[in-house]
């Protein structure tokens, strides 16, 4: 075989392992205004007052904004293609702040600690609001994150920002309840993942200047320059055409550079003061003022004969998409969609979702975009399901799962064409040593080990 | 980020310590690696790289360790190793990395008293005392339990005997700070168990080292175990609670004898 | 204050704050191969030698490097194209953020050992992080690379 099974070097290779100055912050020129933002301390607050007059007579600064000093329509971070399913909550800089982290100004200046400075001199008087911190409680929690009235989504998402309800809904395949009575033995559990990190290396990061044209350039470290350029223009309500966005090499992303994060504030600035400016985001600041996987807590009931015939799955997850509803209502779906496909087999899926609003860091995209959460808890599931039922859990998965050529329920009715899950199991099986080892051996008198198991898919192309 | 004003690398302690007392401000630089992380903006950082404070030197009856010497520098130390066996290696390579430890420096490890560190652990094990610029030579312990004065720390001299020594620590992952640490010690039949990061800073089970003789049966050693539990405090922090550092205490204490023993 | 220094064999002398970071110092002189991937000195992604010793450059004061010789990976670039093959051929390069880093402290551990085991490796590049990877490829291809198990040219 020529191809298969052959390394490829990348064409970029040694221009990354000789350290060519390719990623954003090494194109960025010299003299980029230093731009960093002023965070809010509270969960929950309106913004009552701010005075920047001692922090504008620092030397060395340029501009300090604030939300009077940004166009007034509300967007999304996401980068996601029309409709664009994540509701317009943000503005560049809002009244009201709705998390720990949340911009309240933007300084511009000529060098770092003009710019630092300046933060520590900026007074905010805050109306401290009472904050939702528990997705449990968020529902009609008295507590409005949202109450904006141009606040909108663009499709049906479910959505009552009302009642802190980013996105809902519920799946139906078959007649669950009908095929859970016919069942020998039902598993129901809760599982709670918590939010997470994609910390790639390089942090977030900006630059933008005005072109020969006049227009407004990003370059950016960033896995969606096209959404970039959309959103950026509508956050900064000028054309699209005013906007072009550089995507240099990155330095990981793991779907944290899915969102807009960096990008706006140097915009703004360059916006406001025609000269290029630049923000690095440090590695606190990636992990509290970024996006994280959306936590989630995921019921699944499953049940089965006693032969290990799995006749119905329900899951119920509650999503937390923080304080704005960045690819809120796409990552939910994939909890139920990538996770019950697999067991086609069974002849009934129930999937229902909520998402809601928090006063905590907003969630976004992470590599498995929901897939992940869902995994885990449907894949524990299966697993006590095959103890309950005295059954090797690698069986219990080939007697349930899929094959090419099925319509699969779970996901909408697709037909699956192609699909080596068996072979994989049974490769697996014999090279992990699964019949000698599971479910475990003691290999001192301290100390067993284990195997376990777990299958997953995703979606390419 | 920290800020400084001034830096100056200084010709003699006497200066040092003349600018140390002439603002509080002012401050002496170690490694930098944890200063960095603070948020506090200086007045002069003071640096002591010149006055040939980086070295380990052997003397009739110790062997002293300069404050500026780089924690690296002590694992690799052939001296060291032939007095203490691999015990600075095995307590520091859990320290962040190579180039982290290139750069720590022992002064500012000590100085600074940390109840994680693995280096006022393993050090605690042997018989150190702390030179101090207007303190003078104190024991590593009467130096950990007295006043924080501002002072200068300028070497570590650690008593040359035939001794045995082990390491033990659990981390959470590898390179981060230890949930406990243990150094064990065996000299002329006399044993010492030091144990740090409970989360409080390291103290030695006198009680239970007592217990011990030269080849202790299992029976001694775990009333030794008991001891050590008994005797110390045991804390909780994000790390860990105060019962499992007790249970991992009785673990890396016993492991730490055997090791010795064998 | 003023500071002379050598950078890659090149004679420098500058003007500096005093609490300027030899990271910062050495970027602003074009030397971009340094980058900063965290703020409490545990990435290693700084990695330069100073007097030939690999420290990170994100917690040491370009005052302190007065009268040292600094290398960055720009002063090693045949080297770092022979490290960086093995990298490539196991892709181990993959956002590549962290490959000037790694590859300036592989290069250390060469001066420091001859033929160093997996144990070794792993503890003289526990400060090198590296997000993409997980490790495993890194790991190939450095064995490769000391040619451990005889197979450096093949095996990609
Ligand atoms: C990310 C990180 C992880 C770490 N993990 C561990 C770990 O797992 N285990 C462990 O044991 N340690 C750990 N440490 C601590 C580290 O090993 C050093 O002890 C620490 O950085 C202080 O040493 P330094 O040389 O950097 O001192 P600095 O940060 O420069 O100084 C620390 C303090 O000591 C003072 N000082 C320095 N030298 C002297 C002197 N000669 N006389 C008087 N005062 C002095 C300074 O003024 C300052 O107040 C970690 C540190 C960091 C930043
Ligand atoms: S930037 Fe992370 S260790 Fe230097
Ligand atoms: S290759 Fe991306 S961080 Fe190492």
């Amino acid at each position: 075989m020529k191809i298969v099974n052959q390394g490829i070097e990348k064409i970029d290779a040694m221009a990354l392992v000789t350290g060519k100055p390719v990623y954003t912050d090494d194109l960025a020129p010299e003299n980029c205004l230093v731009v960093k933002v002023l965070r809010s301390p509270h969960a929950f607050a309106g913004i009552r007052d701010i005075d920047m007059a001692e922090a504008l007579k620092i030397e060395g600064v340029e501009c300090i904004l604030t939300y009077r000093d940004v166009p007034g329509n509300r967007f999304t971070m996401a980068g996601q293609s029309y409709p664009e399913p994540s509701p317009y909550d943000r503005l560049i800089l809002d009244q009201m702040v709705r998390y720990v982290g949340d911009p309240v100004a933007v300084v511009a200046g000529i060098t770092e600690k003009a710019v630092e400075k300046a933060l520590k001199l900026i007074q905010v008087s805050y109306d401290i609001l009472d904050p939702v911190l528990d997705p449990d409680k968020a529902l009609d929690h008295k507590s409005i994150i949202h109450p904006e009235a141009d606040y909108h989504a663009r499709e049906d998402i479910g959505n009552d920002a009302k009642r802190n309800l980013c996105a809902s809904g519920e799946f139906l395949s078959g007649d669950a309840e009908t095929e859970f009575s016919r069942c020998d033995v039902v598993v129901d559990r809760i599982y709670h993942t918590k939010a997470n990190n994609q910390a790639m290396m390089e942090t977030h990061r900006t630059f933008s200047y005005l072109d020969l044209a006049g227009r407004l350039v990003l370059c950016t470290s960033t896995q969606v320059p096209f959404h970039v350029r959309r959103i950026a223009a509508t956050a900064l309500n000028i054309p699209q055409s005013s906007v072009r966005v550089i995507k240099p090499r990155i330095g990981g992303g793991f779907g944290a550079k899915q969102t807009l994060v960096s990008e706006l504030f140097p915009a703004l600035v360059t916006l406001k003061t025609g000269k290029p400016a630049k923000m690095v985001f440090d590695r606190a600041e990636s992990f509290t003022a970024s996006t994280s996987r959306h936590e989630m807590k995921i019921r699944v009931r499953i049940g089965a004969d006693r032969d290990g015939h799995i006749l119905a799955i329900h899951m119920d997850t509650l999503s937390n998409t923080g304080a704005y509803g960045e690819h809120g209502p796409t990552t939910v779906g994939l909890s139920g969609h990538k996770t019950m496909s697999l067991y086609n087999m069974a002849r009934a899926f129930k999937f229902t979702y909520t998402v809601v609003y928090t006063n905590t860091l907003s969630a976004g995209a992470y590599r498995g975009y929901g897939a992940t959460q869902g995994t885990f808890a449907l894949e524990s599931a299966v697993n006590e399901l095959a103890d309950r039922l005295s059954m090797d859990p690698l069986d219990l998965r080939l007697k349930n799962i899929l094959k090419p050529g099925d319509s699969v329920a779970a996901y909408y009715g697709e037909t699956i064409h192609s699909c080596a899950l068996p072979a994989c199991i049974k490769k697996g099986r014999e090279m992990i040593g699964w019949n000698q080892k599971f479910p475990f051996v003691n290999i001192s008198n301290t100390k067993v080990r284990a195997v376990g198991a777990a299958i997953a898919m995703q979606g390419s192309g | 980020m920290f800020g400084l004003k001034e830096y100056r690398a200084v010709q003699s302690l006497d200066e040092a310590h003349e600018l140390l007392m002439q603002s509080r401000d002012n401050v002496i630089l170690g490694g930098l690696l944890w200063m960095k992380m603070g948020r506090k903006q200086y007045h002069t950082g003071i640096d002591l790289s010149g006055l040939g404070l980086n070295m380990i030197s052997e003397t009739e009856d110790s062997i002293d360790i300069g404050c500026m010497t780089p924690l690296r520098q002590m694992e690799t130390s052939p001296l060291l190793h032939q007095w203490f066996g691999p015990l600075f290696s095995d307590a520091f390579k859990g320290i962040v990395g190579v180039q982290f430890r290139n750069l720590a420096t022992l002064g500012g490890s000590v100085y600074s008293r940390f109840g994680f560190s693995d280096v006022i652990t393993a050090l605690t094990a042997l018989d150190t005392q702390i030179h101090l610029y207007q303190a003078g030579t104190v024991s590593l312990s009467e130096f950990l339990n007295m006043d924080q004065k501002r002072d200068i720390l300028i070497k570590a001299v650690i008593r040359k005997q035939a001794v045995k020594t082990n390491f033990q620590t659990r981390r959470k992952s590898a390179t981060d700070f230890p949930v406990l640490s243990v150094a064990v010690s065996l000299c002329n039949g006399q044993w010492k168990i030091a144990v740090g990061a409970r989360p409080s800073r390291a103290a030695l089970a006198k009680k239970a080292a007592d217990l011990l003789s030269s080849e202790p049966d299992e029976e001694k050693i775990t009333a030794t175990l008991d001891s050590v539990v008994n005797e110390l405090s045991f804390g909780t922090d994000q790390r860990a609670g105060s019962d499992y550092r007790k249970v991992l205490a009785k673990v890396l204490v016993k492991r730490g004898i055997n090791a010795i023993c064998r | 204050m003023q500071i002379t220094c050598r950078i890659n064999k090149r004679e420098f002398i500058r003007d500096i704050e005093p609490d300027l970071l030899l990271i910062d110092f050495v970027r602003s002189l074009g030397f971009k191969s340094v980058k900063r991937g965290c703020d409490t000195s545990n990435c290693g992604l700084c990695t330069v030698w100073v007097d030939e010793k690999p420290v990170l450059s994100c917690s040491v004061l370009a005052a302190r490097v007065n009268h040292k010789a600094v290398t960055t990976l720009e002063g090693l670039e045949e080297e770092a194209k022979e490290v960086g093959w093995f990298l490539a051929t196991q892709g181990a390069e993959q956002c590549g953020f962290c490959s000037p880093g790694l590859i300036m402290n592989i290069l250390a551990m060469k001066a420091e050992f001859k033929n160093p085991t997996t144990e070794d490796i792993k503890q003289y590049l526990a400060g090198n992080l590296c997000r993409c990877s997980g490790y495993e490829s890194q790991l190939r291809a450095i064995k490769n690379y000391f040619d451990l198990q005889g197979v450096a040219h093949e095996n990609c």
